[in-house]
């Protein structure tokens, strides 16, 4: 009997902290979108009111004139972009690499993987800017991407690895004795079986990039090529702030990468399972 | 066929003729692994090793090496009276996120694996700070904290306790204790995403098997899942330390490490050694330090994750 008054207590436990962090969660994103349709009067007012008393859906036309917020979208979807591109180029021929051949270092080079899978900019970010500098590399959105898209790879390597592994060999082998090009049976069959782990990979690295703070922010110098989250700390930290353009810009920027996550939110977790975590 | 010689799995099995028309492609998985490491070496191990050596190297404004200095780095470092305290809120900042934010996650993740109506969106709505750039969720969170216009002061009204006009994160320890709340905020995310992939690992015939047997819920509980929790909760406890300790723009973007550096982690004081004073050879000092207390931290979350045969 103890049992079932110990079950009842673990599952209000378990609901109750699951209402706590729901409501902290959207506890931000609520004073986000409220003060985003507030007027400039009324944003000003304390204590706040937690309802606009009228709703302005002008700011989301003003902002674009008071934050350089269509110029940080184009940087931010160009970086982002490029290190997709290169996420996708270096990850995809890796993880076949190590799913599918055995060769001499295979076992070193996925414990490199798995090691560096939790690595942070932080420590290299000094070398990287001398770096960076020594070849004129500042400023350069390429060489943005560049970090941003190495700092995604471990991870994305390691869920290619867990997809490819699990495309099932028998059906490329039969193509293969068919008389089927190597090259031909990857591209028509693995990458077709593969694609859930694929799509994972180029979001991951995506939202990974357009997130991407500490590295954008050491290599970039020239405001009108910041990347959102950097041009948004730029426009915060600068004199009185206009929290009614920043907050709609926060939500703004934020969307693309969200519906992008909700997308793959369930290859995300299976990628994990194949990954680190088993 | 010999041992040491690349080849595709399943090829083992084929004609000596197939075999013969591999040994060209010996080279191939190396060909395959090629950009991976291009970037690796380029992003990662040169500025590495630079960071190592240039922890013993002296620098100019411009963060231009000028020779070799020995340990003269380290015991500026060491002279620096801000040091101390910055430590101290680092191993602060880290331990209480992680103490705090990984059992949240666990009961979080067993709550969020069982069915009941509205889960797919309550994953969702979980999962999304993760999404999202910690920038823009500190920025949001500065506002709320703000003295006057921000929502705080006002929610803590409808408790009685009034306190508008209180500069949260302007006095050091409600600043220190602020950020740390946004820490443990944006922790719980990844945090439950990695526990509940391994929740989901668990076979569901096993734990029905149990039930079927006659074990209650707390037995399953407690003598089935926990147990096989226990390796995944060991990666989860690992991954947060490092992620946390590695955090930036959580306390860079809601205080900037202030007030006078009460906020300041190792990270956010790196940076600014770095990049404000162009004190290149201490960063990279301070740098070289963090990358081998990471090391430790890397070896035992490859060793907590690789029971698993490659």
């Amino acid at each position: 009997m103890v049992d079932s008054r110990v079950v009842g207590l673990l599952r209000i436990l378990k609901y109750g902290v699951l209402a706590l962090v729901i409501s902290t969660v959207l506890f931000p994103a609520f004073v986000a979108l409220s003060t985003s349709l507030k007027r400039q009067g009324e944003v000003y007012s304390s204590p706040p009111k937690w309802i606009p008393s009228h709703f302005d859906f002008g700011n989301y036309v003003q902002m674009f004139k008071e934050v350089p917020l269509a110029h940080a979208f184009w940087n931010s979807f160009v970086i982002a972009g490029g290190a997709t591109l290169l996420v996708v180029i270096a990850a995809l021929p890796a993880g076949y690499a190590l799913a599918r051949y055995r060769f001499p270092g295979r076992r070193a080079v996925l414990f490199g993987i798995l090691s560096i899978i939790m690595f942070s900019p932080i420590v290299i970010v000094i070398s990287l800017f001398r770096l960076m500098a020594s070849y004129h590399l500042i400023d350069k959105w390429y060489a943005v991407s560049v970090a941003d898209a190495t700092f995604a790879l471990p991870f994305s390597v390691w869920i290619m690895v867990g997809y490819l592994r699990s495309v099932p060999r028998d059906v490329e082998e039969a193509a293969l004795v068919d008389g089927c090009t190597p090259f031909r049976a990857f591209a028509e069959i693995v990458i077709p079986l593969a694609l859930p782990g694929l799509a994972t990979v180029v979001i991951f690295g995506f939202v990974q990039s357009w997130n991407e703070f500490l590295l954008a922010a050491s290599l970039l110098t020239d405001p009108s090529k910041y990347p959102l989250p950097v041009a948004m700390f730029d426009f915060v930290g600068e004199h009185g702030v206009q929290w009614e353009y920043v907050t709609g810009a926060v939500l703004l920027s934020s969307l693309p990468v969200l519906v992008m996550f909700w997308l793959v939110q369930r290859w995300f977790i299976r990628g994990l399972t194949f990954g680190a975590v088993k | 066929m010999a041992g040491a010689e690349p080849h595709l799995e399943f090829a083992a099995s084929s004609t000596a003729r197939r075999q013969t028309r591999l040994r060209p492609e010996a080279g191939v998985p190396y060909l395959l692994l090629l950009p991976t490491m291009v970037l690796v070496a380029g992003v990662l191990v040169v500025p590495v090793l630079r960071t190592l050596v240039g922890a013993f190297q002296s620098f100019n404004e411009l963060g231009q090496t000028t020779g070799l200095t020995g340990l003269a780095n380290f015991r500026a470092l060491f002279d620096d009276p801000v040091l101390p305290g910055v430590l101290r809120q680092t191993a602060i900042w880290t331990v209480a996120i992680t103490a705090i934010a990984t059992p949240i996650s666990v009961g979080l993740a067993l709550a969020l694996n069982s069915r009941f109506p509205g889960r797919a969106l309550a994953r969702a709505i979980v999962f999304a700070p993760w999404a999202i750039s910690f920038v823009f969720v500190a920025i949001i969170w500065r506002f709320i904290f703000d003295p006057f216009y921000g929502y705080f002061n006002d929610l803590l009204s409808w408790f009685g306790i009034h306190t508008t006009g209180t500069p949260w994160l302007g006095k050091p320890h409600s600043a220190l204790i602020a950020v740390i709340w946004v820490g443990i905020q944006l922790t719980i995310p990844f945090t439950t995403i990695v526990t509940l992939a391994g929740l989901q690992s668990i076979p569901e015939d096993v734990v029905d098997a149990a039930r079927i047997d006659g074990a209650g819920g707390w037995a399953i509980l407690k003598d089935m899942i926990l147990p096989l929790l226990r390796p995944i909760l060991a990666v989860a406890t690992l991954v947060n330390i490092i992620y946390i300790f590695n955090s930036f723009p959580i306390v860079w973007v809601m205080t900037g490490g202030g007030p006078v550096n009460s906020t300041d982690t190792v990270v956010t004081y790196l940076y600014k050694v770095a990049f404000q004073n162009n004190q290149f050879g201490e960063g990279a000092a301070l740098s070289a330090l963090s990358f081998l207390v990471l090391m430790v931290f890397s070896v035992l979350y490859v060793r907590a994750t690789s029971r698993e045969e490659f």
